[in-house]
């Protein structure tokens, strides 16, 4: 059989009919298929508690996962509101869920192995090709967790995931595994099989002005650079105008000017979007920080950007080669969605332009999206990112 | 000689030392100059570094102002074009439920507001009902529509179509405002109508990062004129409605009334019919008797009779032939309107119909030195009629043209086609009929008060039997008049008739 894939897409404000129209659209498309997997990405204005229970009805025999988002991606729509729904029947594609509660700074490294030995549990002897998992909050621990994950699937192991919780908005955030609705916690799945994989990531910003010392860090805060307040370094630029980094949680500026920090070979600089800046000129990043790392302002404009979209897109593509991609997951950066603004659904018609304009699209709009530095290889470093784009091809 | 060999050396090395000296001069020399070089490069590369930093400065706030500028019109486009959608949607309704039920769809999350409230104030003590949330639950909602209840100044202005939003209240009223719907920056603007407020909008961010524009203002103050003409519209389209159905209800009440009245009359009009035909009957078998006798009394084949008697009988007999003219016009109208009346269609040249008349006439024309005139338009075609009956038509019509027409006078007929129908005209110049008269002139027994009639005798009964006969061709016959210039009667004939004639009723 086939693989088929269905995407069903609502924004309509009854959750009943949300969900009611997103699983015809996805029936429509896999028609009378036994679907094995279903990705749920969805808004805060809907709660899983009250959509769970139909899509389980309706999809008995899937596994299911699915984490709320920021913002919802799909091939006709960019937007903060709505629920999509993605279902995927195959033979050729195995899929194994795993999750984890009450995630801490504490327990992250045992988190993150335990997620990844549950994801495993029940994989069998197929093919591993990558892990995908969704967290809570991960600005803080991903570093840690990620070696958790490591330990479970081996230094050499593609992983990739988002962060989606915005304490500054919703303050909640919600994950789920098949029955199991997580506030707290972490859901991923392991995709493996016979499927390849191609995946891309950009950001398309690049350094503004001289280069700057990070001299002391802990965990996601900047505390000195050049020796100074790190706020200091936006005060120089901005004056009065970074005032707002004090006063508004990811203000403005943050958005337009994120922190590039320099490593030797990468295509491109890691960025950080500054949350905050504290009352002792100490910056709250969106992501950890290395200490001793040279610092940039970052700069961009809309169309670098999408031009950054369309390079990750053909990256993506030219690791698929000559397989034909069954559906594109997109994780975006929730910053990138405010800065492009009005333009963001360029992005998705940017992916179509090298994917074709049926192929079925769907994502989400984190806070940190966890991607292995810039060339996707198996030993590549991985970070968790800001302001980026990755796109994954499976074919 | 050893004395000489070694001041020759030492002069040598003298020598050696100063060319090494003088060399090491000038390399030190040189690298003083490079070094002093490299010191002045270093000192413009330094200066250039700090020039581009202090460039990329200048570039990042022009950068930041532009990018203001490019949000604060991406917004005002998002909310002008989700603006234009929730117009087109509401104005394309009458229903003030399905008004709300189109607002209350994402698009109004596009306006870009974390909070959205329409209320309308719907109930007899004038408090709100929410019509449309968003961003409150429904406990926020019943608190702050209680709280607003109580702040009578703060409703007061916005009666009076005051909107306030928080880049321009003052302090006192933001802060009362503030409190009631919990959110930092908002815009909250009376919805009025002919009447007065109808109703709030409200939209409001909790965070910094999204405060209100004036172009905010103007995009809520416009959404909510909107949603103010569009509810009135709806509301007068209800009271239309409904008037229109009371409207209705009474005019099928009293449609139901006069089809009832109708019917009694048509009861009445049917035993009127009957008694005068049974009467008719009854009265002409002693009349033809009465007419025989004296008809016989007059032969004097009894015997001579005076002369006296001679004229008395003339007059029974005249009378006679009056009275039997009479019963058998009423049993004429009395078959036509009970549908008793054969009607034989065929098809017939009115100019026929109308030389038969003229001859039939002729004495009387003569008599009185009337002018007569046919003009028959040349394209009339043949009319399917009852020859015998249409002719009644124009004996009775030319008859009383010659009645009121004084000597010297003419009469005129006309005839041409117009559609599916011909337009007949009889006029004369006689003496005409008063305008309050002309309605009545159709009537049974319906004279017309003037000299003419208060000499010569008549039934009243012509016109009416005219009316019934063209009325059972399909057609409708009417007068126009002027006093002392004279009279048209003016009647029209279905060229093809009518299929089924069955006289006036289902005419």
């Amino acid at each position: 059989m086939p693989t088929q894939v269905g995407m069903g897409f609502s924004q309509s404000i009854d959750v009943s009919a949300a969900v009611y129209e997103a699983m015809t659209q996805t029936r429509q498309q896999t028609r009378k298929y036994k679907i094995d997997f279903v990705l749920i990405f969805h808004t805060n204005h809907y709660h899983p508690e009250e959509f769970l229970p139909v899509i389980r009805e309706n999809f008995k025999e899937a596994k299911l996962i699915g984490c709320s988002a920021a913002g919802i991606i799909s091939s006709n729509f960019v937007g903060t509101r709505g629920l999509a729904l993605l279902a995927v029947s195959s033979d050729d594609t195995v899929f194994s869920m795993g999750f984890i509660n009450n995630l801490t700074n504490q327990n992250a490294y045992q988190s993150g192995s335990l997620l990844g030995r549950d994801a495993i549990h029940n994989f069998g002897q197929h093919q591993r090709k990558a892990f995908v998992y969704f967290g809570s909050d991960l600005t803080e621990n991903n570093t840690v967790l990620m070696e958790g994950l490591r330990g479970a699937f081996g230094s050499f192991f593609p992983v990739m995931g988002a962060s989606v919780n915005d304490y500054f908005q919703t303050g909640k955030s919600y994950q789920y595994c098949n029955d199991y609705v997580l506030t707290n916690g972490l859901v991923g799945f392991l995709l493996g099989g016979r499927l390849s994989l191609g995946v891309g990531n950009r950001h398309g910003f690049k350094p503004l002005g001289r280069p700057r010392a990070i001299d002391h860090t802990h965990g996601n805060t900047i505390y000195l650079i050049d020796g100074q307040p790190a706020v200091k370094i936006y005060d120089d630029y901005f004056g009065d105008e970074a005032r707002s980094l004090r006063t508004t949680a990811r203000s403005s500026i943050s958005v337009l000017y994120p922190l590039g920090i320099y490593f030797e070979g990468e295509k491109e600089y890691l960025l950080r979007n500054v949350l905050v800046a504290q009352n002792d000129g100490s910056l709250l990043c969106q992501g950890e920080i290395p200490s001793g790392s040279e610092t940039h302002l970052m700069i961009s404009n809309k169309d670098a950007c999408i031009a950054a979209t369309t390079e990750a897109a053909l990256e993506a593509k030219k690791q698929l080669g000559d397989k034909s991609p069954l559906m594109i997951l997109v994780i975006a950066s929730f910053m990138r969605f405010t800065f492009l603004g009005r333009e963001a659904f360029k992005e998705i018609q940017a992916i179509k332009e090298i994917f074709g304009a049926r192929i079925p699209i769907m994502g989400m709009y984190a806070f940190g999206e966890i991607f292995p530095s810039q060339v996707f290889t198996e030993t590549s470093v991985v970070h968790l990112q800001n302001g980026s784009i990755t796109i994954m091809a499976i074919g | 000689m050893t004395n000489i060999h070694w001041l020759e050396l030492l002069v040598l090395i003298g020598v050696l030392l100063a060319i090494v000296i003088g060399i090491l001069v000038f390399v030190l020399t040189r690298k003083n100059e490079q070094l002093s070089r490299s010191n002045n490069s270093l000192i413009k590369l330094t200066r250039s570094f700090h020039e581009l930093d202090e460039q990329a400065k200048l570039i990042v706030r022009t950068d930041l102002e532009l990018n203001k500028t490019q949000d604060e019109l991406d917004k005002r486009m998002m909310g002008l074009e989700t603006l234009q959608k929730i117009s087109r949607l509401i104005s394309t309704t009458l229903d003030e439920e399905e008004i709300f039920h189109r607002i209350n769809q994402p698009l109004f999350i596009d306006l870009g507001f974390e909070k959205s409230l329409i209320l309308l104030s719907e109930t007899r003590d004038g408090s709100f009902v929410a019509r449309v949330t968003f961003g409150f639950t429904e406990e926020e909602i019943t608190s702050l529509i209680n709280q607003l209840k109580k702040e009578e100044n703060l409703l007061q202005a916005l009666k009076e179509g005051h909107a306030f939003s928080s880049v321009i209240t003052p302090k006192q009223r933001k802060e009362q405002i503030l409190k009631i719907f919990r959110v930092e920056h908002f815009i909250l603007t009376p919805i009025l109508a002919k009447d007065g407020m109808i109703g709030l909008v409200f939209v409001g961010n909790r965070t910094d990062s999204s405060v209100v524009t004036s172009g905010d203002e103007e995009l809520i103050s416009i959404l909510a004129n909107q949603i103010g003409q569009a509810i009135e519209n709806a509301r007068l389209f209800e009271e239309v409605y409904r008037s229109s159905q009371m409207l209705e209800s009474k005019v099928q009440e009293r449609t139901k009334q006069l089809a009832l009245a109708l019917e009694e009359v048509q009861k009445i009009s049917k035993t009127k019919s009957e008694f005068i035909s049974a009467v008719s009957h009854e009265l002409r078998t002693p009349l033809t008797s009465i007419k025989g006798y004296a008809s016989i009394l007059m032969s004097e084949k009894l015997g001579a009779i005076p002369g006296q008697v001679k004229e008395r009988l003339d007059k029974i007999n005249k009378h006679s032939d009056n009275l039997v003219k009479m019963i058998n016009d009423l049993l004429d109208i009395s078959r036509i309107e009970s549908g008793k009346t054969e009607i034989y269609f065929a098809k017939h040249h009115l100019k026929s119909i109308i030389d038969n008349v003229h001859d039939l006439l002729t004495p009387q024309l003569r008599e009185k030195n009337l002018q007569w005139t046919v003009h028959i338009d040349p394209t009339t075609p043949e009319v399917m009629v009852d020859k015998s009956l249409i002719e009644r038509v124009f004996i009775n019509l030319v008859s009383n043209a010659i009645k009121f027409t004084p000597p010297q006078g003419s009469i005129s007929v006309m005839a041409k086609p117009h559609e599916d129908l011909v337009l007949i005209e009889v006029n004369d110049t006689g003496i005409g009929i008063a305008e309050e008269h002309l309605p009545k002139l159709f009537n049974e027994f319906y004279r017309v008060d003037n000299e003419i009639n208060q000499s010569v005798k008549g039934t009243g009964l012509g016109l009416s039997l005219v009316k019934n006969i063209v009325e059972a061709h399909g057609g409708k016959i009417w007068a126009t008049s002027e006093v002392h210039k004279g009279t048209t009667l003016h009647f029209q004939l279905p060229i093809q008739g009518i299929k089924i004639a069955k006289g006036l009723k289902d005419a």
